[in-house]
């Protein structure tokens, strides 16, 4: 009993010892530290720009900190980097800004995640050759990268501090060794160094990682003859942008690479793959009645659609049914926090809607064929005329006679991907979308024109919930903001049938123009539908028929690989595909502006 | 008269590289009369080809940038009021017909609806301009031709050209031209040294793929001649590019910075921050 508790204690002494010894000053927070959260978007830009694809970016857990876990590591292809970073002085003076560490770590990462097709090797390998060939495959990107963007170089060499001085352990030699590799510069005259130089520099095709192995291992056997022991806890690599290499080994075995964080959307379409439309009724309706008594929400009018079958080319009649349901209350402070956050938006759309707001009657002047004359503008002409000049022929006007008579309904996604965090942000789907109804709503009724906020999910083709948080003919009052305040995201995404709903509730307007605005996530999906062609076709042939209608439907996709099926729906210009919320009201007060100019 | 056709010239001949077979398609088109239509990003060389296209085939070419204030008589031509009474003046596209010079109308899609409207006559087998206000029916020069240019997806949604407008020209993309060539043009036109026109395009490359990730339009070829003629006078390069390539196009400061550390990337960080 004794023992045990000298053990526990023994241990707790070594954890809280830890944290304040290991973690190294340059990921610890302070004056001149930089944070994650305020550079995240600039590296993926960068990375963007380098790349031309999206890599997610998101911080280290802080309690991995404490346990001595401060390097930068690769897990379900996204980038896990510390929340912050200190600027570093070198031993000549010279400043590392935080930031530039962090560019230095997410282009090293994201040249593993593009170089490092696949695992180095499946063999089992001792600790010490695994760390040189981590090492060798660390050169190997880098010089890939090296070759299109040479000034990357020095961004990494300047964190590299390794010198022949460093002769103790086996760390020591680890990263001056990885300092030769990538720095020519940089004088060396160890013998183990040279020859790692050496079988690196003498490799003609660096784009395989198969050369990593080889000169790892090779580097390893020399190395046996110094007799200098290979401590993992201790010994590791110094430069601060480095990652722990997890990547390249944990490639090796697939299993362990499908790990707990997956995206909800692997899980559905892990679902998708295994259920048949045959065997899914029966559990549906089970489903259905225990929902039911659940949420005791009372399922209003049942609406049957048609959906179209691309295979057959048919549209099958009455084949969906939509539900509606009554939306729950939230907190109405979500909607005000929201409003209070985005000021700085709303007085921009605010006023940009004021720039397209005129209506009744315009004055157009100065035209040479108009309705009328502008007697200002002919008394001038005569002047000019009697005084010998060059008179203005363009005398005319013309009355035009605008009137803003626009509806729009908003349609919202409410599957369960939207409960995922977007890359390289902090917030879900579903709190963006919240906020941009909100930010939409206090804009659009400001101005005063018709305007509803519905939004959908679906469990199989039986049961399409829909949700109608504000009606066009009710104010945007309390209840409205209760309800946009209380969306919840869950199920999948038949968007066919929410489209002919929305259109059945747009085609009710007066209004001259009709605008649909849809804000998704992600390609039409259903747990009764296997691949996404079919239900793609469906929303299209859907929008199509809005469109003969005479209502215009505009899709906001927040997906970034959305161009491909949000293009084939709507059309190669009636979607945008947003990756930051602040350039979004923006945009879609555009589209809302062409319509009603 | 002659004198008025004679200003639109082209003299000298513009540098243009030819980038694939642009230049003998346009020969073919200019040989059967049919309208062309020049489409591509902002910047990239679609004026230069007409100008040199224009000298090329030695006709005079008459330049209209089209705006949205433009009337079809700002094209077509209006009755001037002078001391002693109305004088008719021709406008550039009558000017163009009647004297068979090559009409390039610049970004079309800026002029209203209406306006496009009057080049159909010209553009199918008729070939002729009808001048309402005079009553005259001017028949096309056999040495007329044609030239829009167009920039699809250009900032408005609502903006797009007609598809009984569109049907009546052939088109060619244009696209910014391959590295290799690129930098070639930034050395010609601007007289930098060959790595400093490379580095300026690999600076646009990366720019480019931010095209709809937070940029409306990439980096085009004139910028990168910009930056190119500061730097030819001293400016030294990062504040050129700066300048001339990063503070145009945005003013999200998310992205400047990412724009700057691509500039970095290729000319090295700034000495002081």
């Amino acid at each position: 009993m004794k023992s045990t508790l000298h053990r526990i204690r023994r241990g707790l002494q070594r954890y809280l010892g830890k944290t304040a010894e290991d973690v190294p000053l340059v990921v610890q927070r302070g004056d001149n530290s930089t944070s994650l959260l305020e550079v995240q978007r600039r590296l993926v830009i960068y990375l963007h720009a380098i790349w031309a694809r999206d890599f997610v970016i998101t911080p280290i857990d802080e309690d991995f900190l404490h346990h001595g876990k401060y390097q930068p590591y690769i897990e379900n292809n996204a980038i896990h980097l510390p929340g912050f970073y200190s600027d570093l002085t070198r031993h000549d003076g010279s400043r590392i800004t935080g930031l530039e560490i962090y560019r230095a770590a997410a282009v090293h990462a994201a040249a593993h995640l593009v170089y490092t097709q696949h695992p180095l090797t499946a063999k089992p390998l001792e600790k010490w050759p695994k760390m040189l060939i981590s090492v060798i495959e660390d050169a190997r990107i880098e010089a890939l990268l090296i070759r299109d963007f040479p000034l990357l170089k020095q961004l990494w060499c300047m964190q590299h501090t390794a010198t022949p001085m460093h002769n103790q352990s086996a760390g020591d030699y680890l990263n001056r060794l990885a300092r030769a590799l990538l720095d020519e510069t940089y004088q060396d005259e160890d013998s183990w160094i040279s020859q790692g130089r050496a079988l690196f520099n003498a490799v003609e095709n660096i784009e395989s990682s198969d050369i990593s192995i080889q000169i790892g291992l090779s580097l390893a056997a020399t190395f046996e003859n110094r007799k200098i022991k290979f401590n993992p806890r201790t010994d590791r690599l110094t430069a601060p942008y480095r990652d722990d290499n997890r990547y390249v080994w944990a490639m090796a075995t697939p299993e362990s690479r499908q790990p707990q964080e997956l995206p909800d959307c692997f899980f559905e379409s892990k679902l998708l793959q295994g259920n048949n439309e045959l065997t899914r009724p029966d559990e549906e309706t089970k489903q259905l009645a225990e929902d039911k008594t659940k949420h005791k929400t009372p399922a209003s009018d049942i609406y049957h659609y048609a959906e179209w079958d691309f295979k057959v080319q048919v549209e099958t009649q009455s084949w969906v049914t939509v539900r509606e349901k009554k939306p729950r209350p939230g907190a109405l402070e979500v909607v005000s926090s929201i409003v209070m956050q985005h000021q700085d938006l709303l007085v921009r759309m605010k006023n940009l809607l004021q720039t397209i707001r005129f209506c009744g009657v315009r004055r157009i002047r100065k035209l040479e064929e108009g309705d009328e004359i502008d007697i200002n503008a002919a008394i001038r002409a005569l002047i000019d005329i009697r005084s010998g000049v060059q008179p203005d022929t363009r005398i005319m006007m013309r009355q035009l006679r605008k009137t803003r008579d626009i509806s729009v309904l908003l349609l919202l996604d409410l599957s369960n991907s939207t409960n995922q965090k977007i890359a390289g942000q902090a917030h879900t789907v579903l709190e963006l979308t919240r906020q941009i109804s909100v930010l939409f709503a206090e804009v659009i009724a400001s101005v005063g024109d018709p305007f509803a906020i519905h939004g959908f999910c679906s469990k199989s083709r039986h049961n399409v919930e829909y949700v109608r948080f504000k009606d066009f003919d009710q104010p945007y009052d309390d209840l409205a903001k209760a309800r946009i305040a209380g969306m919840a995201g869950h199920n999948s995404t038949r968007m066919g049938a929410a489209i002919r709903h929305a259109t059945h509730y747009l085609n009710a307007q007066a209004s001259g123009k009709k605008l649909l605005m849809l804000i998704t996530d992600g390609a039409p999906s259903d747990i009764d539908v296997r691949g996404t062609n079919y239900l793609t076709f469906d929303a299209k042939m859907a929008v199509q028929d809005a469109g003969r209608r005479g209502i215009h439907t505009h899709c906001v996709s927040l997906d970034a690989n959305a161009d491909e099926y949000v293009s084939r729906i709507f059309g190669a210009r009636n979607y945008m595909v947003v990756d930051h919320i602040r350039c979004l009201p923006e945009k879609m007060l555009m589209i809302y502006a062409g319509l009603t100019v | 008269m002659s004198d008025v056709i004679s200003q639109y010239r082209v003299k000298t001949e513009p540098y243009y590289r030819m980038v694939s077979d642009e230049v003998a398609v346009y020969e073919a088109a200019y040989a059967a009369r049919m309208p062309m239509m020049l489409k591509g990003p902002t910047g990239c060389g679609k004026t230069r080809f007409v100008e040199y296209m224009a000298w090329r085939l030695k006709r005079p070419l008459i330049t209209v940038a089209c705006n949205e204030d433009m009337t079809a008589s700002d094209l077509v031509g209006r009755f001037l009021l002078d001391a002693h009474g109305t004088r008719w003046q021709d406008g550039p596209l009558a000017i163009a017909a009647r004297f068979g010079a090559i009409c390039y109308l610049d970004e079309v899609v800026e002029a209203r609806q209406d306006t496009t409207v009057v080049i159909h006559p010209l553009t199918d087998n008729r070939r002729v301009l009808p001048l309402e206000k005079t009553g005259e029916l001017v028949q096309a020069h056999p040495d007329f031709h044609l030239v829009i240019s167009y920039n699809p997806g250009y900032q408005s949604v609502m903006k797009d050209l007609k598809q009984s407008t569109k049907q009546r020209f052939g088109a060619l993309d244009f696209a910014y031209p391959e590295q290799a060539i690129e930098a070639e043009i930034v050395t010609h036109e601007t007289g930098v040294a060959k790595e400093d026109a490379q580095k300026l395009v690999s600076i646009a490359k990366m720019a480019r793929k931010l095209k709809g990730h937070g940029l409306d339009e990439g980096i085009s070829t004139r910028m990168l001649i910009y930056a190119g003629n500061l730097i030819i006078r001293g400016v030294e390069a990062r504040r050129a590019c700066r300048v001339a390539l990063v503070a145009p196009i945005t003013d999200d400061p998310d992205m400047r910075d990412a724009l700057d550390a691509a500039v970095a990337t290729f000319f090295g960080k700034p000495a002081s921050r």
